[in-house]
């Protein structure tokens, strides 16, 4: 042992006790008045291992008004005061944990220079997303359970905004301070901020949806009492694009559509998926047309090349024929293969007219509109009409009637200041894929000849999230389709 | 032909060289460099595509943060690793391989020039080419990764994404530019410095095709680079040329990319086609069958390689009536493909066979060839395109193409060429091997991506699992990502036998093969100036098996 780090640990102990034995505690409450917004109930069926893990509502935490009239999740730190003083970063990591696709604690503070882990609780791809201006700004993927990683913020930053871009409800905060002084209100709003050395201090609450509020307070040593008031009449407004739906549901009688919902699927191995579309069995035969032309080709030919490099390989004594070619040979093989691709041509042209013309009469309008990484699927509603109050929306989840066309207005759009993009619309059992452009409304169509539940891929990259933007076709029985209609005009669809 | 008296300084000679030879040899190295190295990212994505979110043994824990995490890849990276593998193989491998390599090497060879047209332009081409492959790969050391919006880099989405995507544009324009200077080049050599006697129908095959191919470049790669200049404008200026909110239409992004990029299959594919007719005409010891169908199928692909490109736009949101007009051209480009497949097979029937590690390469080459091109049948037809556009069907077909077709004809050329490159043969059982192993393991590794894009497999997705309708298959991707990784192994047996062979290869004279073309009268290596003295050319290029003369071979040099 090194006497001379003894002695010195020593001389440190002796300087900062006095500093310990005066230190003073600010003790408080976040309280809040007036009223709070209703329910602000998350719809995660965008993706439905989220809404999976969430046998109940989920409500959101962005405002959470404790029994005793305060405020949970408000950020309470010393904001002036403690001079050019510099504290060193604690050695155990803050944590920010994505468990049920939210972010728990949904706000925390931390010190500049302290390492954050990130977790990744759930069965799912999250990417977090640090929106920092005083920091480096990070954007990563993390698509495995039980996934870690680790950061660091160098910078004090009120308050560092976390979201997830591939669920775009999930958002959490973060206050980066030079110091150890900040505390979170919890369920009884109240905080306590400890070992605060005496002073002068300005210290500032935050809180996501009613903003900041600054005291002044003297700490002797010993305990001090500083109240902050939030009320709901003061609002910071911040556009989130945050689906909250305004009224609890109601109680529904629903209509028991899960025989025709849950029709077995046709097996088919590693072949074509079953088709359930009008045309999808032409196209499945114009397929079937092509492969036996293009095998009877591929054999003809690899048969014949396999007889000329056995028949004709180089022996002893051997000597080549030598001919330049026959005109005639040219000609028949250059027709024959033209009359085959012009016949194929033509057979196309009957189904890809068929396909890309006009819907048939009395089609089901529906609007989808595509966004990295979901479907928001719109229904006209009892009007008719699209863009008034009554329309339907869902995320990911087309419902149509069985033996009905229906019609699908593509479009593509974006949240959050973005720039839409490309997506696909591949419906792979109807046999159907368009691309959705920004810019242009393209409308398809198809009818479905069987009730069941199937799948909606995005068959066209579209960045990072691409490979999970995954949506749900239901295909009810005309009955089953018209009850969740019903029930989705009373709100009680999530 | 003064300077070839001169003794030149090392620098001069190998590095900063005008010498079609050296530049081609220069080409030649640095593109199977990235054929490897365009190999590698195919592996690491095969990694994750067969077994999504395990952790990747050894190599996994080699990765930084942003594209690994504990070896398990992140979607970000597999993203870059698509695209790069793609934009590798593409622009810095099978393009400037065919092309750089091969057209450098053997066009002034084979019509007997003493060197390209315009010499320094040629070595200007080549150090346009390393760097532009440098400037792209080096996304993957910036903050926001490599470009990640495959090859194809469709806007809006390759407008918005980060530095990676700026570094891929600038790269592509360079790479473009090399092309053109290369282009211009085989053009003016062609036409303007034909050993006398060498009229355009007695060109050997390989030069048709660099020359048609040449044509196909200077036509299409202004509308690609204008394309990409659009693209860097609306990146760094503000400019809305494919963004829909701006007044720009986001589909012209696609037409002018297909303007280039379809033509530029046949770019990858014609001289391929050029190498492989020269070595089975010279194995079979056969006049090739049909040589002016040949020129003509070339010339055919090449126009309508250039009214096709909208296949590619049927479920694009285009007009589908502009759709069928595709349609039907489409269709018929399949023809002049199988003429030549035809004369290819008249070629060998009642040939006297010899199967080199070429000629081996040569018929893979036509075998998969029609592969690629019948499976191409499905998606011209607008109906069926529908439901295999965007599949792994698209990704089965595009490797029959690129790698049955081009690699097989780049890999006899290899074999075919490397004695005259370096007056020493590559060791014919490895050849062997390598080829058995290749072919065996390239079809079972694209074979059934065909199965999996029938069963509706959507490509470019980083995690197949995430979708119901895909999750049967998965048997299907672990066999692949295993064939890839035998495919990929089994080019470390050409590496060897490359390096092997340029020092301890068996030494061969003028003409190891026996064969009639131009290349073949220099000396093996050609000195500077390629020819001792100008060759007067007597008759066409394929003159095997003559009746009434004692050897099966007749130089095009040769008096009598």
């Amino acid at each position: 042992m090194n006497l001379r780090k003894v002695i010195t640990a020593g001389l440190v102990c002796l300087y900062l006790f006095p500093a310990f034995v005066q230190a003073g505690t600010v003790t408080g409450k976040a309280l809040f008045s007036g009223e709070a917004p209703p329910n602000q109930k998350i719809d995660m069926a965008a993706d439905p291992v989220c809404s999976g893990m969430h046998k109940t509502d989920f409500l959101n935490e962005r405002v959470v008004v404790n029994s005793n009239q305060t405020l949970k999740n408000v950020f309470v730190y010393v904001k002036e005061g403690l001079g050019g003083q510099a504290f060193p970063a604690p050695q155990t990591p803050a944590v920010l944990d994505q468990e049920g696709c939210w972010y728990y604690p949904h706000v925390q503070g931390m010190q500049a220079g302290q390492k954050l882990q990130i977790l990744n609780s759930d069965a799912t791809l999250h990417n977090v997303h640090a929106v920092a201006k005083n920091n480096a700004e990070f954007n990563l993927g993390m698509p495995l359970q039980g996934m870690k990683l680790e950061k660091t913020f160098s910078n004090p930053e009120i308050m560092i905004k976390m979201k997830c871009d591939v669920h775009p409800w999930m958002n959490g905060y973060i206050g980066v301070v030079s110091h150890p002084f900040y505390a979170v209100t919890g369920d009884d709003g109240s905080f306590e901020i400890k070992d605060l050395p005496p002073g002068e201090y300005t210290i500032e609450a935050w809180h996501e949806v009613y903003g900041t509020q600054t005291q002044k307070i003297a700490v002797p040593g010993g305990s001090v009492n500083a109240d902050f008031q939030f009320s709901s009449s003061e609002i910071v407004d911040e556009a989130s694009g945050l689906k909250i739906t305004a009224e609890a549901p109601k109680p529904i009688n629903r209509f028991d559509d899960s025989a025709a919902l849950n029709k077995p699927r046709a097996k088919t191995g590693w072949w074509l998926p079953e088709n359930i579309s009008t045309y999808g069995g032409k196209l499945d035969r114009l397929f079937y047309v092509i492969l036996w032309i293009t095998s009877i080709v591929f054999i003809a030919v690899q048969v014949a090349l396999l007889i000329f490099l056995f028949k004709y390989r180089d022996r002893p004594g051997a000597k080549a024929a030598y001919t330049h070619g026959n005109n005639r040979l040219e000609i028949i093989w250059t027709v024959i293969p033209a009359l085959i691709l012009v016949f194929l041509t033509i057979a196309s042209q009957k189904l890809w007219s068929e396909i890309k013309g006009q819907p048939p009469a009395g089609a089901i309008p529906i609007e989808i509109q595509a966004e990295q990484f979901a479907w928001n699927v719109r229904y006209t509603g009892k009007d008719g009409k699209f863009g008034t109050s009554d329309d339907i929306k869902t995320i990911n989840q087309l419902h149509i009637p069985v033996g009905k066309p229906v019609r699908v207005r593509l479009t593509s759009i974006a949240k959050d200041n973005k720039h839409p993009v490309i997506h696909s619309f591949f419906l792979p059992e109807v046999r159907l894929k368009q691309d959705v452009v920004p810019g242009m409304a393209i409308d398809v169509w198809f009818e479905a000849t069987r009730t069941g539940q199937y799948e909606i891929a995005c068959a066209e990259f579209c960045g990072l999230g691409h490979y999970r933007m995954r949506g749900f076709l239901s295909i009810h029985s005309q009955e089953g389709f018209d009850a969740w209609l019903r029930e989705a005009a009373q709100g009680g669809i999530g | 032909m003064s300077e070839s008296h001169q003794k030149q300084s090392f620098l001069r000679k190998y590095i900063f060289s005008v010498d079609h030879k050296t530049i081609g040899i220069q080409f030649l190295f640095t593109t199977l460099f990235f054929f490897l190295v365009g190999g590698a990212l195919a592996l690491l994505l095969r990694w994750q595509l067969a077994y999504p979110g395990k952790p990747m043994p050894v190599l996994g824990q080699v990765f930084p943060e942003s594209m690994m995490v504990g070896g398990i890849m992140l979607p970000e990276f597999y993203n870059a690793l698509f695209t790069m593998h793609a934009s590798v193989m593409i622009f810095f491998a099978i393009i400037p391989l065919l092309v750089g390599a091969f057209g450098n090497f053997v066009v002034p060879l084979q019509i007997g020039a003493p060197d390209m047209a315009f010499p320094r332009l040629n070595m200007l081409s080549y150090w346009f080419f390393w760097p532009s492959a440098i400037v792209a790969l080096s996304g993957f050391f910036v903050q926001s990764g490599a470009a990640a919006t495959g090859w194809t880099a469709y806007p809006p989405l390759s407008a918005i994404e980060g530095t990676g995507q700026t570094l891929w544009v600038v790269a592509v324009i360079m790479v473009g530019a090399s092309s053109l200077m290369g282009a211009i080049n085989y053009l003016t050599t062609i036409l303007n410095m034909r050993a006398p006697g060498m009229g355009l129908f007695r060109m050997p095959m390989t030069v048709w095709a660099i020359f048609i191919t040449s044509v196909i470049t200077l036509l299409a790669t202004p509308v690609l680079t204008s394309a990409m200049i659009m693209l860097l404008f609306d990146r760094t200026m503000g400019t809305h040329f494919f963004l829909s909110e701006g007044g720009g239409h986001v589909l012209l992004w696609q037409h002018l990319f297909w303007f280039y990029s379809h033509p530029a299959v046949y770019i990858m594919i014609l001289p391929g086609m050029g190498i492989v007719s020269d070595v089975i005409s010279t194995f079979s010891r056969k006049p090739i069958f049909g040589y002016h169908a040949m020129v003509y199928a070339i010339m055919g692909i090449a126009f309508l390689g250039f009214i096709v490109w909208g296949h590619h736009m049927f479920q694009s949101g285009m007009n589908p009536t502009v759709g069928t007009t595709f349609m039907l051209s489409t269709m018929l480009i399949a023809v002049p493909s199988a003429i030549k497949t035809f004369n290819w097979l008249g070629t060998m029937w009642r040939g006297t066979l010899r199967f080199t590690s070429a000629m081996l390469n040569a018929i893979a080459f036509v075998s998969m060839f029609v592969i690629g091109g019948l499976s191409g049948i499905f998606m011209a037809s607008t109906a069926v395109d529908m439901y295999f556009h965007d599949t792994y069907f698209i990704v089965g077909h595009i490797h029959y193409v690129l790698f049955g077709g081009s690699m097989f004809a780049a890999f006899a050329g290899v074999y075919y060429w490397f004695p005259k490159m370096f007056g020493r043969k590559l060791n014919e059982p490895l050849g062997k091997i390598h080829f058995a192993l290749t072919f065996i393991a390239f079809n079972c590794t694209f074979f059934p991506m065909h199965i999996l894009g029938i069963g509706g497999h959507m490509r470019r997705i980083y995690d197949p699992m995430q979708y119901t309708h895909l999750q049967h298959l998965q048997p299907i991707n672990v066999f692949i990502t295993l064939s890839a990784f035998v495919l990929g192994v089994s080019q470390l047996i050409l590496l060897v036998n490359f390096v092997k062979s340029l020092k301890w290869g068996e030494k061969v004279g003028k003409n190891p093969w026996e064969s009639n073309t131009l290349e073949w009268q220099a000396p093996s290596p050609p000195g500077h100036g390629n020819f001792e003295t100008t060759p007067t050319v007597y008759r066409g290029p394929y003159e095997y098996s003559e009746p009434g003369r004692s050897s099966d071979f007749h130089p095009q040099s040769e008096a009598a």
